[in-house]
């Protein structure tokens, strides 16, 4: 087991990882009091859900899409991928945050019209807003798989023996050759997913606090960053400039506040060195 | 001079050991033409020798030393400082956003310049004008040809060596060719043999020629007996571990000189037509023309039999396996004309045409590259998975195939064997049993000898027998024109032709 | 070129021409509902005299309508109207003391110009400075690992564990080293607001250069398109013309200030050159891969800079004015800003697209 750790630098983030949130979780369970502790944990589950929702969302739209671009490139039709790449094209050139704010503002909308009432229903619409801004990544990678062994013979050698593109497509390419790089773009966008929600929960909760606020949505690292006693937690970050000892008051007394941007930086962290380990180890 | 340098080589990954040499040798001031069937370390063996191996993170291990050792040695160092090494694939050995005349001319090649002159020299037919052309250009790529590129490669090499001769000293160096006509045609290969074999004999120096054209032997026997003492021919192969031994020219001399008597009693078939392919094909702006073994125009155009082969030959870049993916409905042509099976190309719906009627059920293509061609990370068993075939049939096949052309006693155990670690030969053996599985009227062999020892290449000769028993009408494309002319009846070779349609 | 003008002019279209539907509806929704609101009420908050805010006026008037009407559901809906009417007073800006009127006006879009500009500017600036940051951290990263510099902290614990040459001053060094790199690290991937309320009693969050580093620094912009420029540069260095390049003994050594090896000096230029250098070709063909992704570089920075202008709350910035008027419901200003911003995205991307394919062309011979 230590080998492998050891050897492989991608598990070793994720070890690191896993154990960095227990020994948060550990940490705060001997100073943070249980109601907020509660919420950290809360927020810390609900954030994580909410990205690997989308993760799962984004991939099956990616690959749906995926598979209708490269089987219409096969019959050599041109419309539908000329159409894909442009709608693709489209979504690409919002910035993510704002498309998000809309799809915010359409919940809201949701809510407010008692469609969206329990909470795992605007768990999943979150999920959903966030997937739509991210499932072109998987959309790409597959396309890009495709075409790779397109332009190698592997692909014509397997259809002019009569297997289906279809099998050459998923089995062949997907599930035998490709799972590594859609493992690593499936945690690259958890972790792009992760930063977005969390900003824009973030942004709502200080921007739009008013009869309008998603106070109601499921708490997330984001909503919980933006309450007035975790703001006031990271403002006192900067006291340990004039003050070093003061880190000992951040660890303890400011806990709540920290250990959530903590939670939050050290996973975007371990996922991106997660990512890079992946693609020098894999050669991706 | 002629002392033999000998070697004991170990290559690791993440503490794996894969590669492991005891005594392989080259003899110093000869040109030592090095056979073995690809993928059995003849390159990784060189890289390290010459030292070009430091860039991949191995556990390397030469006579003892550790790599990092050895490159600091003076051996070591003079080689690298007055040799060079050819690498196998040359589209991708040139830098893309360099112009040819820059990469020819940095670096230790900056001294002579010489460039055109060589490269002139290796290509028979090209005027100086074409030339510097070629060498004005960004290398992409359909621009420069493979050939060309090739060429270019060579003459970087060349170029080296002249430099290396025109210096006083007899010092330690060698100059490693991978694989380096494999995208030439006979003519330029003969060329640039000319003039190695003829620069060699000036000065002498150490080479390495890996290569798996065996007809090569035939041509310096014929061409340059009289150099043939600054030759030495000798093969890697694998028996429970890897061995290094001399090759005997007159093992492949024997076996050519059969195989050609054997050709002469060869029929000429009257089966079925499976393909007839009409004379005026227009693709890419280019017009393609058959033209049959007495050098005319064929106005049949090129017709294949049930039971028969017929061997399609053309200079490299002429267009033959692009006539081979027409066939096949990979490529859309200007204008193309066609019947496979009693079945003609339609003009429109291919995709539906090829997907429901030809591919795996009427015709079949066996690509060059079985590393390409095969998914790699499959095991043996699965290797007609997919294929539109009943799957109890095609175990029983496998079965029978494996036993038939693979020299294994274990059947199941080798089926259990991921295809990516098998060897050169079996992967295009394994390739050639995918397609033969389907028994389809039309196969399409395209360079089926491409990476292979003298035993493969023997093996594989078999499989087409075994194909044209079973009825098959056979296309063969290769540059391996000696083997092939053995396979098939002079009236069977098709010339393919190409002009400009303007 | 024209391909490249028309599919992203194309693009821009459709967005414009959607943006332009959609406020004509929302304006339209905006007359309606006001029209609604004014139609049954009009008349009566037009009495001279007559104070809305005054409970005794409201009683008054409920019983003189009683009396007119008889206690009908007009009546009701007149004086739910009214209740309406008097709160959104308070939240409508368009009913407010001195209120402007709802949806895009000439006044709200002179207001917009000078935000959006600056919002330009910044971005501007922060891609020329992120463009220059990523090369530069790449290629300095490629050259240690090409150095074979093993990572700080297994030199530490291997220091740690020497006990025969265990050299105090070494691993004070070493651990200093490592925790300057974790305060990097957590600076480099923490999101915009958390990097901006840890120094915001300290530092003046509002300034222009305090956006401008915000924007390159945090949100993982460098951090993770240096790592993309590295993994280029790997792939790169793994090519079959580099190891050409390297037979024909062109310089390979990675050593800083050697005769053969790299000069510092050159890697912290803005135009990079390594002349005689493996790694001028393996840096040229990288970037050129890159080029292309400087669009998704330029999509990311542009998330980056929405969030940080929202998070830090500051008058003047466009994305909080846009906020604001999300909070107004006035959606159609918000599109106007979205479109505009579509814009800025749509403008970069054509230009790297164009100055990529012009690249391109060259190198293709044409």
């Amino acid at each position: 087991m230590i080998k492998i750790i050891s050897r492989n630098k991608d598990i070793f983030w994720l070890f690191n990882w896993i154990t960095g949130l227990l020994l948060v979780y550990l940490w705060c369970t001997a100073y943070l009091n249980t109601p907020a502790l509660k919420n950290v944990v809360e927020a810390s589950v609900n954030s994580f859900q909410i990205a690997l929702i989308s993760t799962g969302i984004s991939a099956l739209l990616g690959w749906g899409f995926a598979i209708l671009y490269t089987s219409s490139q096969s019959a050599g039709k041109k419309t539908l991928p000329g159409i894909l790449d442009f709608f693709v094209d489209l979504i690409k050139s919002i910035p993510q945050i704002i498309g998000l704010l809309i799809f915010y503002i359409i919940l809201t909308v949701l809510i407010l019209n008692g469609i969206l009432k329990s909470s795992f229903s605007q768990l999943l619409f979150m999920s959903l807003g966030a997937a739509f801004f991210t499932f072109y990544e998987f959309m790409s990678l597959f396309i890009e798989r495709v075409n790779y062994y397109r332009k190698t013979e592997f692909f014509d050698a397997m259809r002019s023996n009569g297997i289906p593109e279809i099998r050459i497509v998923n089995v062949d390419i997907f599930l035998k050759n490709s799972l590594a790089h859609i493992v690593h773009k499936a945690i690259s966008v958890f972790g792009t997913v992760l930063f977005l929600q969390c900003s824009i929960d973030f942004i709502i909760s200080v921007g739009l606090s008013t009869d309008v606020s998603l106070s109601n949505l499921p708490l997330s690292l984001g909503s919980m960053l933006a309450k007035l006693d975790s703001k006031q937690d990271i403002l006192a970050i900067s006291n340990i400039f004039t003050n070093p000892a003061y880190i000992s008051d951040l660890l303890t007394v400011h806990l709540q506040g920290i250990s959530v941007a903590f939670v939050l930086i050290f996973s975007l962290i371990s996922i991106n060195k997660m990512t890079s380990a992946m693609l020098i180890k894999k050669e991706l | 001079m002629g002392s033999k340098s000998k070697w004991n080589i170990s290559a690791a990954k993440n503490g794996n050991e894969f590669l492991n040499i005891e005594g392989f040798e080259y003899h110093k001031n000869k040109i030592n033409f090095l056979f073995g069937e690809s993928g059995i370390g003849k390159s990784l063996i060189s890289k390290i020798i010459y030292g070009a191996a430091a860039e991949y993170g191995l556990e390397i291990k030469v006579n003892g030393v550790t790599y990092e050792k050895y490159l600091e040695s003076d051996i070591n160092k003079k080689i690298r400082k007055n040799g060079f090494f050819v690498f196998q694939e040359p589209s991708t050995h040139l830098n893309p956003l360099e112009k040819i005349s820059t990469q020819l001319t940095e670096g230790d090649l900056t001294s002579l310049r010489n460039e055109t002159e060589i490269f002139n020299e290796i290509s028979p037919g090209v005027s100086k004008t074409e030339t510097e052309s070629i060498l004005s250009v960004y290398p992409k790529t359909f621009r420069p040809s493979g050939g060309e590129k090739q060429r270019i490669l060579l003459t970087m090499a060349l170029k080296k060596i002249k430099i290396y001769q025109s210096g006083s000293e007899d010092a330690e160096t060698l100059f490693v060719f991978d694989e380096p006509t494999g995208s030439l045609d006979n003519k330029m290969r003969n060329a640039f043999i000319d003039y190695l074999l003829i620069t060699h004999s000036y000065k002498n120096f150490s080479a390495i020629f890996i290569t798996h054209d065996y007809s090569i032997i035939s041509y310096i026997e014929n061409r340059h007996k009289n150099l043939v003492q600054n030759i030495l021919y000798s093969e890697l192969y694998k028996a429970k571990t890897l061995e290094f031994r001399k090759f005997d020219p007159a093992k492949y001399l024997n076996w050519i000189k059969e195989r050609k008597n054997i050709s002469k009693s060869k029929k000429v078939g009257n089966g079925d037509v499976v393909l007839q392919f009409d004379q005026g094909v227009e693709i890419f702006g280019k017009r393609l023309e058959f033209i049959n073994f007495d050098g005319k125009k064929d106005e049949r155009g090129l017709v294949i039999r049930a039971g028969d082969a017929v061997y399609l030959k053309a200079p490299s870049g002429t267009g033959k396996t692009t006539i081979a993916k027409i066939i096949m409905g990979i490529y859309s042509p200007e204008k193309a004309s066609f019947t496979i099976a009693g079945l003609k190309s339609p003009k429109v719906n291919k995709h539906s045409f090829y997907k429901n009627k030809i591919w795996g059920r009427k015709a079949a293509m066996v690509f060059q590259n079985a590393d390409e061609s095969l998914n790699l990370n499959s095991k043996v068993k699965n290797i007609f998975d997919g294929l539109p075939i009943d799957k109890r049939d095609s175990e029983e096949f496998l079965k029978k195939n494996l036993s038939n052309f693979f020299d294994v006693t274990i059947i199941n155990d080798f089926s259990e064997k991921k295809i990516s670690k098998l060897s050169g030969g079996q992967k295009q053996r394994l390739n050639i049993i995918r397609t033969m599985v389907l028994s389809t009227p039309l196969i399409i062999l395209d360079e089926p000898f491409n990476g292979l020892d003298f035993e493969s290449i023997d093996k594989v000769i078999k499989m087409i027998d075994t194909l044209l028993s079973m009825k098959c009408g056979i296309l063969l494309i290769s540059h391996n024109e000696e083997i092939v002319e053995t396979l098939v009846l002079p009236s069977n070779i098709y010339h393919l032709n190409s002009c400009s349609c303007q | 070129m024209k391909s490249i003008m028309i599919k992203n002019f194309s693009a821009f279209l459709l967005v414009v021409v959607l943006s332009a539907i959609f406020i004509v509806i929302i304006q339209n929704q905006y007359r309606a509902e006001r029209s609604e609101l004014l139609s049954l009420i009009e008349d009566i908050i037009k009495i001279e005299g007559f104070n809305l805010d005054n409970p005794s006026h409201r009683v008054m008037l409920e019983e003189s309508l009683n009396y007119q009407y008889g206690s009908s559901s007009y009546v009701d809906s007149v004086l739910t109207k009214l209740e309406e009417y008097r709160i959104k007073r308070f939240t409508d800006p368009e009913l407010m003391a001195g209120g402007v009127k709802k949806g895009i006006t000439y006044g709200k879009l002179t207001n917009l110009i000078f935000p959006f500009l600056k919002f330009v500017v910044i971005f501007i600036l922060s891609f020329i400075l992120l463009y220059y940051g990523v090369r530069t951290a790449a290629l300095f990263r490629f050259i240690r690992y090409k150095q074979g510099r093993s990572s700080e902290l297994e030199y530490l614990i291997k220091t740690v564990l020497n006990k025969n040459q265990r050299d105090i001053t070494e691993i004070f060094k070493s651990a200093g080293y490592i925790l300057l790199k974790t305060i990097a690290y957590l600076l480099l991937f923490s999101p915009a607001y958390v990097a901006a309320y840890a120094v915001k009693t300290k530092v003046d969050t509002g300034s222009f250069l305090f956006i401008l580093l915000l924007s390159v620094l945090t949100n993982g912009a460098l951090i993770s398109y240096t790592a993309k420029f590295f993994t280029m540069l790997l792939h790169e260095s793994r090519k079959g013309y580099v190891e050409n390049a390297i037979v024909k003994n062109i310089n390979n050594n990675y050593v800083f200030n050697r005769e053969d090896g790299i000069k510092l000096k050159s890697l912290f230029k803005f135009s990079k050159n390594f002349e005689n250098h493996v790694l001028n070709q393996i840096y040229k063909n990288a970037l050129f891969q890159y080029l292309p992704l400087l669009k998704v570089q330029a999509g990311f920075l542009i998330t980056g800079l929405v969030i940080i202008e929202m998070a830090l709350n500051l008058h003047g910035l466009l994305f909080y004015e846009m906020l604001k008027y999300v909070l107004y419901k006035e959606y159609d200003v918000v599109i106007f800003i979205i479109a505009g911003v579509f814009a800025v995205v749509k403008i970069t991307e054509t230009l790297i697209d164009l100055y990529f394919e012009q690249i391109k062309l060259k190198f293709e011979n044409k």
